[in-house]
């Protein structure tokens, strides 16, 4: 971030313009970039969705607007601009308006903890690991708002379910994410990052020794997305929408955005705390390889560890998109069963395996 | 509050309801106090039109009463209208007609597999499904002209000849379709999702399906033998060899395995029904003119084993041009009456999935 | 096929067209048919009932699949009553609801009588005989 910040002022000191200004406005500069990354990754993400599910189940996918399909998500995304939005009989106005961006602005908030690169970093913390878990858990108020406030009974039962949800799969996230801590050491989310930079390239990264960890931090995650095998509060065979039944327009397209860019920034957490981030699978950055001596070279390695970050984060969402076309849904009993007699305890196992190999690793020492 | 109950329409326009039903549930939370099934939304008066029409033009309008199984229906008409005329119909044409149902058979099971699969969250198995039964479907269309309706029995046989071509078609169709089954088994059967929503889930016990009616695919998974093609052999079943799937499990996983080991069932029937056909040249039809055709003074009452059940039609004619009544019997029917039985205390994504494992269609409950 | 001679005495049946035609209590009648071990006949395909102009004929279809075999027995309902078998066939409430709705006829015992396929504000019962289409624009096939 330093050297974007660096470079913003020194722009704006060839014009003459106080220092000040510049500190005041930098935070614009972040806040257009999460908001245009989003957009993009958000309409990327549906396409690419379409068309694996539609690979999966031999079909096309989109193919009729633009070449391969590719602006099949813009004529959506102008479709539901243009919608009407409907405020159902009954509805408490307020709630109902507010429930969507109550959605949306903590998936925004996620982007700007995640460090693309080490110095692309628009919101670091000491406990940044921890703010992000926090802030997942937000959109779920929303959640419940917008099933509370529709006054469409589809909408309570699947609010419920969502906070049903939220309460079971948050608790063994969080055990994996303080086993993480444990072997790194930090809650800041660069530091966990690098520590996972070692002597052994791949073999550093954190998946090795918390191979456990992250199955279960997976299934949390499909939990918390409401994703395909954990889709009850949408259910559209049970609850036609499920919380976002009466939604329409724009209002609809908040949730849809929300969905999309929390998946994908979750994968990127994932990714984070188990791939090693940003850190290159090759061991070595390849800009560094091939520009062993250039004045940029540290700017093409900032560059570099975007792209890695992205790569991981979309192998990740394609395993999610896997899942999503081979799993049928869990049912609600069965959902509850699942997170406090399997994963809970695997995940507090989990810790206490972490705990003692820290312990025989470091020597005894506390 | 001390009644914490809620009661939930369900349909007519739901995506899990088949077509038009309405349940009307009485939840407390998620579990299921009681349910009333509504019906009626698709009431076309097919008993009331056979009154005013010619035997003949009635014979387009039986394919309505179950569109994914036309040719069951038509086949259950013209049975008892041929009974009531006292006419034998000809050998080659019963095994027509029982090649033809057994494919419809196995399209409409796999329609059912994929909008099962389908209310439990999984979509992918619909497409599989569909790919197949895409197959299906050209071949009826090839043979008859129609994907759906196909009005192709009529009275004394059929109204084409099936050619060797097509039948080789059907015969690299059943070669092929194994694979087919194999590949839903192996994303379903083992799942542990999809087993931990179905096994015991929906329990159909024997006595209760009896006391309601439930027959077909349902009932034979209840530990109940009953399959109307072994029992009270019709068409050319009583030449072909088979054996009727059957399960104890009384679950909705019993009711989704029988209806894949009746797929395989079919299979083999239609594998004997290509060869006795291939080897035969005799007549498909006995000609007679079926414009304006009298049928005796009378009543008699067909039983066929649709994909959803028994199926039967009663008619009685009073001599005159046009039956006099018309009633059918079908298997969705009674099927629908049995769900609020079996769902009590469970929760409402087990509703969904119970009632997707009964295989009801709406036209069949409606008429 | 089935030997109905004894049902004749004790019943005092008529045996017409392959169905017996029952003038005393047909709760009886079914009871004895469902539970005798010889007959057992344990499922009501269907309940069809046929308009004859005068009286509404009412045919219980049985089933036994222990003896594979059919028996339609036919009872008359006299101005449009009838007794209610659901404490013998559960499966009979949807077909006695349907008869209730298409034919106008009264089952003596069933107590949630609906109108099963028809609305409620329907006036009215389609399948009798008797009954007419007021919009002329729906009886184009009449000439």
């Amino acid at each position: 971030m330093n050297y974007l910040y660096f470079w913003y002022i020194q722009i704006l000191s060839k014009y003459n313009i106080p220092k000040i200004f510049g500190d005041i406005t930098f935070p614009i500069l972040p806040f257009c970039i999460v908001a245009a990354a989003i957009i993009v990754a958000v309409l990327f993400l549906v396409l690419a969705e379409r068309k694996i599910l539609g690979l999966f189940t031999q079909r096309k996918g989109p193919n009729r607007v633009g070449i391969w399909g590719i602006m099949q998500t813009v004529a959506d995304a102008i479709k539901l601009l243009c919608k009407q939005n409907v405020d159902p009989r009954g509805a408490d106005k307020i709630l109902y308006n507010v429930a969507p961006i109550l959605v949306f602005v903590p998936a925004m908030i996620l982007w700007g903890i995640i460090p693309y690169s080490s110095e692309f970093v628009f919101m670091n913390f000491s406990v940044s690991a921890l703010l992000y878990i926090s802030i997942a858990a937000l959109p779920v108020i929303g959640i419940i708002l917008a099933g509370y406030s529709s006054n469409n009974k589809f909408s309570v039962i699947g609010a419920i379910r969502s906070g049903a949800q939220i309460i079971c799969y948050e608790l063994p996230m969080m055990f994996v994410l303080l086993s993480i801590v444990l072997i790194s050491s930090s809650m800041n989310l660069k530091d966990i990052i690098f520590s996972q930079l070692g002597s052994f390239s791949i073999l550093n990264w954190h998946i090795f020794p918390c191979f456990l960890g992250f199955i279960i931090m997976f299934i949390s995650i499909l939990a918390e997305l409401n994703r395909c095998p954990f889709d009850l509060p949408e259910a559209e065979s049970e609850l036609v929408a499920g919380y976002n039944t009466e939604y329409s327009g724009m209002r609809f397209a908040l949730f849809f955005l929300a969905e999309y860019a929390t998946m994908f920034v979750m994968c990127a957490f994932l990714a984070i705390l188990f791939f090693g981030g940003f850190l290159p699978v090759t061991g070595k950055y390849i800009s560094e390889m091939i520009f062993s001596d250039n004045q940029f070279l540290q700017l093409f390695i900032y560059i570099e560890q975007v792209i890695w970050l992205m790569i991981k984060t979309i192998l990740l969402v394609f395993i999610v998109m896997l899942v999503r076309a081979t799993l049928p849904r869990l049912g609600s009993k069965e959902l509850m069963k699942f997170s406090w007699y399997v994963l809970l305890p695997l995940s507090m196992l989990n810790f206490i395996l972490i705990a003692i190999i820290k312990f025989i690793v470091d020597g005894g020492a506390i | 509050m001390k009644n914490s109950s809620v009661k939930i329409n369900i349909g007519p326009q739901h995506p899990s309801t088949h077509g038009v039903l309405r349940l009307i549930a009485e939840l407390d939370g998620e579990e299921i106090l009681s349910i009333e099934p509504v019906v009626g939304y698709l009431h076309r008066g097919i008993e009331k039109m056979a009154e005013s029409r010619s035997y003949l033009q009635y014979l387009p309008i039986v394919d309505r009463v179950d569109y994914l199984g036309g040719f069951f229906t038509s086949y259950a008409y013209c049975d008892a209208v041929e009974h009531l005329l006292n006419l034998e119909v000809p050998k080659r044409a019963d095994y027509i007609r029982m090649l033809c149902m057994e494919l419809n058979r196995i399209a409409s099971h796999q329609l059912w597999l994929g909008t099962f699969m389908l209310d439990l969250g999984a979509s992918s198995p619909l497409f599989y499904c569909f790919r197949d039964r895409e197959e299906i479907l050209s071949l009826f269309e090839e043979l008859t002209g129609q994907r759906m309706m196909y009005n192709y029995f009529t009275f004394g046989g059929v109204r084409f000849d099936v050619t060797n071509e097509w039948l080789s078609k059907v015969s690299d169709f059943v070669s092929r379709m194994p694979k087919a089954i194999n590949d839903y088994e192996k994303i379903i059967t083992l799942n542990p999702i999809f087993t931990q929503r179905t096994v015991e889930k929906g329990i159909l016990s024997p006595a209760i399906a009896l006391q309601y009616s439930v027959t077909g695919p349902n009932l034979r998974a209840s530990a109940v033998e009953l399959d109307f093609r072994k029992n009270m052999p019709y068409a050319a079943y009583n030449d072909v060899d088979f054996v009727i799937a059957e399960s104890n499990r009384c679950d909705s996983y019993g009711r989704y395995l029988v209806r894949i080991q009746e797929m395989k069932t079919s299979l083999d029937i239609i594998k004997q029904a290509v060869l006795y056909l291939k080897n035969d040249s005799s007549d498909y039809t006995l000609n007679i003119n079926p414009v304006n055709i009298k049928v005796p003074e009378g009543e008699y009452t067909s039983y066929v084993e649709s994909s959803r059940g028994l199926l039967s039609c009663y008619i009685k004619s009073d001599g005159s041009g046009k039956p006099y009544r018309v009633k059918w019997r079908t298997g969705s029917y009674y099927a629908v009456q049995v769900l609020p039985e079996i769902v009590k205390g469970l929760y409402y994504n087990d509703l969904i999935a119970i009632f997707g494992s009964l295989d009801v269609i709406m036209p069949e409950v409606d008429r | 096929m089935i030997d109905v001679s004894i049902l004749k005495e004790k019943f005092n049946f008529n045996i017409a067209d392959n169905k017996v035609i029952v003038e005393s209590n047909i709760i009886d009648v079914l009871e004895y048919l469902k539970n005798t071990p010889e007959y057992k006949f344990d499922i009501l395909t269907s309940v069809a009932a046929v308009d004859l102009k005068d009286k509404i004929e009412l045919i219980y279809q049985l089933y036994s699949t222990g003896n594979n075999f059919t028996l339609n027995v036919s009872v008359i309902a006299e101005n449009s009553f009838a007794k209610s078998v659901i404490d013998v066939y559960k499966s009979a409430y949807f077909d006695e609801c349907e008869i209730y709705d298409m034919f106008g006829v009264k089952f003596e015992g069933n107590t949630n009588l609906k109108r099963l396929f028809m609305p409620e504000s329907w006036i009215g019962h389609p399948m009798l005989k008797s009954y007419e289409l007021k919009d002329e624009r729906l009886v184009w096939n009449e000439k």
